[in-house]
């Protein structure tokens, strides 16, 4: 089976979704309900499915690159420079959800199904257990 | 044919008269100190007591540290013969905080009517150790002895000795709501009193979570400070770099009464329980609602209650964990009820220097709304090296200061969306 | 008729022995599944996503989790309720909760298991790392107040709650605080009731050593190797009888029920269950398992509620029990009773439902409350639910002329709890 759709079931698995519902361009806030919780569980669920191990906050590290927090972000909200980088380091999502003011903690309400199935494409290619800590991309909160 | 409606009639219920609520007794057991009194002072003076876990050998896990409680000794003189297999390290320092309340409360029996008096507390939920799972409960040996006690990890049965403690026979409530049970307790047990359901309730909550379940599952939700090298500086409520919170434990109880009795039988009335609001979130499991909704309602219906405005406020001890999401909605929750940046009204978390009590947390923060209220002092805010520009509310200074206040509110936000609001007030002498 | 009188209309139920408010009352009529051994009061092989509508609530639940939420989406089809109906701040939910245990959570057993060595040892900072690769949502699992939060989300209710963890008194506190809070005019509606989980082995286990269960139950149950279904009779719960084994069966299950004014009740076209008249709890205060065998506090405790419904003992036609089979509280309940009653030659009829459903600890209580109304309408109390002797002074045939009952809950920690309704005339 082709890796979206090993990622399609783990995810559909994961948000007790209907499969035909979680399609590549499917945003996993937005259109199947997904919580901060739900995206470690996801990643834990892949790990498996794959075994592999995903680095957490990657998205962020590689959208970065070699701007500074400055030129990345200004009181938390993402820059043009760092929007333009986030948008090419996910190809995947539609260009109009990088909307101008996006916050930091609003990332992770850009992450299709096709973004996981990307990182996991990107990981298996790499063909390496790097050991990461376990941070996760999203905070969790607690009360 | 009949129509149904579709949306409710309007109904208007009045409510009934309430009757005033004191508190008469306080008694705790944190790590800060083993009574009320050393743990007001420890809070005063900022001491940070957090150390690497000695409650269970932690490395190795991603969260190592914890406020814990120190040179506890259960006074075993209060127990029936027989009684102390129904408590567990978390519940036992409830037992003295509860003999220190009712001490400080001057309670005999003659003066209380039994059938009037009650327990509601609120307790967590706790387990054996890893090695009993191992060595009982994986083997399947239900035969064990270990399970005669095994009763102790019910969350119910703290609450029955301290029905036994106060002769209670009015009822005896147990509640857990995660991190909001004890401000709930406190909540119900209060409004036992004011509409007339008891005369005199002890309430209140215990807990210790410093276990290797929890260590590893609050871990697996990044829930924790991974702050293991520098632990007395770990549980940083509103400062910019906070990184979860830290386990603290511990148990702190409270004698509410009806003011006229309590004036009857000469008590000394430290404060008085002026409102309660609870609210459900209905948001999602741990994610906040990202405008607060939850904590925003609760503290409009506390402040309803109580019948004030909220510039009454002086102080309000905030839930406050360390974590990032958890004390920026809470923020904006404060900012929204009582006005960004107030300048009559400041806020602190003293999880900075408790740690984490969980199901004990509201009511010891409740008491330290009490003691601040009853001193007009405002504890120090603690650990904070920058902080959060994101968190628009003044927090109290760095060292402790006079304030004068009448009221003040301590929230409660618990895992499942349950949301409390408790407003002490001074009481005139 | 009052438009402020408080009346449930809808009643969720989940047990062993029936799903949903008329196959319950179809089982007690016709003995239905009469059950003869422990795993009979159980639902270990219950499965929620059959029963929740929204599947996603439960991805991070435990099993005794699904049983209570099904349990509430039973109800919301039974009451015909439409969310939105009420505004959601005039909603509460309340709860008896089961509590939760770290064995019913393969996140921490698997780490567990992985972090013991071959001596059967476990290492405190072997399973730090073994856990490491457990279920990020391990600890939401173990969560005792998931009914409550997922429930809530069910019915769009953000108003007053609470979580009662109280044993056999839980669902009672739920019912009682919801219904004070409505008489206050703090909220408009309340779904209110328990879930109970008795699965876990170490229940039964500890119930045992306690001197709480029946006995060839005890033995029958952890060593988990009986048939289903035995023919012997004796295996079932029988309270208050002298002649029969002593103790408790535990049993898994939930009862949820929506509790609201009756003008509004009526304006959405709901179906009366039964009036909610009053409520009242009390305790020994003498500890855990020790109680008064003089029942003074439940007795106080009956005498409040049927002050708080405004009426006295001889307005009632029918009582239905907890009878739990611990042969030392069933007789302080006996006891109470007969005292309220005055041994009078008038007394109500009496029925118990906890043979047919056993022990639901958290849970119990509720499903009596949608009993009431079809038991003034029948003849006599079904066998099922009667109590095997004759007891006197209790009676079989409930007098119609007298048109509330009692329902009582006592745990052996000393804990009691009463409520009184009224039927409910069609």
């Amino acid at each position: 089976m082709k890796t979206i759709e090993r990622v399609r079931a783990v995810i559909a698995d994961a948000l007790y979704a209907d499969l035909d519902k979680v399609t590549p361009t499917a945003i996993l806030m937005a259109d199947l309900g997904a919580e901060s919780i739900d995206f470690l569980d996801i990643m834990f669920r892949l790990e498996k499915e794959f075994n592999i191990r995903l680095p957490r906050g990657e998205i962020e590290q590689k959208a970065r690159g070699r701007l500074s927090d400055a030129e990345f972000a200004v009181e938390g909200r993402i820059t043009d420079a760092g929007l333009g980088n986030l948008r090419a380091m996910m190809p995947e999502v539609p260009a109009a959800a990088f909307k101008a003011n996006l916050h930091l903690r609003e990332i992770p309400t850009l992450f299709t199904v096709g973004t996981f199935a990307r990182m996991v494409q990107e990981q298996l290619d790499l063909e390496a257990g790097v050991n990461v800590s376990a941070t996760a991309d999203t905070a969790v909160p607690l009360s | 044919m009949t129509t149904t409606a579709t949306s409710a009639p309007n109904q208007s219920v009045k409510r009934p008269q309430k009757r005033r609520v004191v508190i008469t007794g306080i008694g705790a057991v944190t790590p800060l100190g083993n009574t009320l009194s050393d743990t007001w002072n420890g809070l005063l003076e900022g001491k940070l007591v957090a150390a690497p876990i000695k409650r269970f050998d932690a490395a190795d896990y991603p969260s190592q540290i914890a406020y814990e409680v120190a040179d506890f000794k259960l006074r075993r003189e209060l127990l029936q013969t027989g009684e102390e297999m129904y408590l567990n390290d978390a519940t036992s320092f409830a037992v003295n905080a509860a003999a220190e309340a009712m001490e400080q409360a001057q309670l005999t029996s003659v003066q209380v009517d039994p059938s009037r008096t009650a327990v509601c507390f609120g307790n967590g939920l706790t387990c054996p150790g890893l090695d009993w799972y191992s060595e009982v409960y994986v083997p399947k040996k239900f035969d064990d002895p270990s399970f005669t006690n095994h009763i102790r990890f019910f969350a119910d049965q703290i609450s029955s000795v301290l029905g036994r403690m106060i002769g209670a026979q009015g009822g005896v409530t147990t509640i857990h709501t995660a991190c909001a049970s004890s401000g709930q307790a406190l909540g119900e047990a209060y409004e036992m009193i004011a509409y007339g359901d008891a005369d005199l309730v002890l309430t209140g909550g215990s807990d210790s979570m410093i276990n290797p379940f929890s260590a590893a599952g609050f871990a697996l939700l990044g829930a924790l400070s991974h702050r293991n090298d520098e632990p007395k500086t770990a549980s940083r409520p509103f400062d910019r770099d906070r990184d979860g919170f830290v386990f603290g434990e511990g148990a702190c109880v409270l004698i509410f009464e009806d003011y006229e009795r309590a004036i009857q039988r000469g008590a000394n009335i430290i404060a008085e329980v002026c409102g309660y609001g609870v609210t459900e979130s209905a948001y999602r499991i741990t994610d906040l609602h990202p405008e607060g909704r939850g904590p925003i309602e609760a503290m409009e219906m506390a402040l309803n209650d109580a019948e004030i405005e909220s510039s009454a406020v002086g102080y309000v001890n905030v839930h406050g964990t360390s974590t990032q999401l958890n004390d920026r909605i809470e923020a904006l929750a404060i900012a929204k009820v009582f006005g960004e940046y107030s300048q009559s009204m400041f806020v602190s978390s003293t999880k900075s220097m408790t740690g984490h009590m969980i199901a004990a947390a509201g009511a010891i923060e409740f008491a330290f709304c009490v003691m601040a209220l009853k001193h007009q002092l405002l504890p120090p805010s603690i650990n904070i090296f920058e902080a959060d520009p994101d968190c628009r509310i003044s927090l109290t200074p760095m060292k402790v200061t006079t304030h004068a206040m009448r009221y003040a509110l301590s929230n409660s936000v618990g895992f499942g969306g349950s949301n409390t609001a408790i407003i002490a007030g001074r009481i005139d002498t | 008729m009052s438009a402020d009188e408080l009346v449930v209309t809808g009643l969720g139920a989940v047990t062993a022995a029936a799903i949903g408010s008329q196959a319950h009352w179809d089982c007690f009529q016709h003995l239905g599944k009469s059950p003869r051994s422990a795993e009979d009061y159980g639902l270990a092989q219950f499965k929620a996503t059959e029963h929740v509508r929204d599947r996603r609530q439960l991805k991070s639940v435990s099993h005794a989790d699904g049983i209570g939420l099904s349990a509430i989406n039973g109800l919301i089809t039974d009451s015909g309720y439409q969310v939105g109906y009420y505004s959601s701040e005039r909603i509460g939910v309340y709860v008896g909760a089961a509590g939760a245990t770290v064995a019913d959570n393969d996140g921490y057993m698997d780490a567990l298991i992985a972090a013991t060595g071959p001596n059967g040892q476990v290492s405190s900072p072997r399973f730090g790392k073994t856990s490491t690769t457990s279920r990020p949502v391990t600890l939401l699992v173990g969560l005792a107040n998931n009914v409550l939060c997922y429930g809530s989300l069910l019915l769009d209710a953000r108003g007053p709650n609470s979580n009662y963890v109280s044993s056999s008194t839980s669902a009672h506190l739920a019912l009682i605080n919801a219904a004070k809070r409505l008489a206050r005019g703090q909220i408009d509606m309340a779904v209110a009731g328990g879930y109970s989980l008795a699965t876990d082995p170490a229940y039964a286990a500890m119930f045992k050593k306690l001197g709480l269960l029946r006995e060839e139950v005890a033995e029958e149950r952890v060593q988990d190797n009986s048939p289903n279904n035995s023919p012997n009779n004796s295996y079932a719960l029988r309270p208050f009888q002298s002649d029969a084994p002593a103790g408790t069966i535990l049993a898994d299950g939930a009862a949820f029920v929506i509790i609201e004014r009756r003008a509004a009740a009526t304006a959405r076209g709901a179906k009366v269950l039964a009036q909610y008249c009053g409520g009242a709890i009390g305790s020994d205060g003498l500890g855990p398992k020790r109680f008064d065998p003089n029942g003074v506090a439940l007795i106080a405790t009956i005498t409040r509620a049927l002050s708080a419904a405004g009426i006295s003992s001889n307005d009632i036609g029918l009582v239905l029990s907890g009878a739990s089979g611990v042969k030392a509280v069933d007789q302080v309940e006996l006891r109470a009773l007969r005292q309220i009653f005055n041994y009078g030659a008038h007394s109500p009829a009496l029925a118990v439902t906890s043979r047919v459903l056993g022990n639901l600890l958290e849970a119990g209580g509720i499903i009596e409350l949608a009993l009431v109304s079809e038991l003034y309408k029948s003849d006599r109390i079904p066998e099922s639910i009667s109590p095997d002797v004759a007891l006197a002074p209790f009676q079989q045939i409930v007098n119609r002329a007298k048109p509330y009952a009692l329902v009582l809950r006592s745990s052996p920690w000393g804990e009691y709890s009463c409520v009184v309704v009224k039927r409910e005339v069609v």
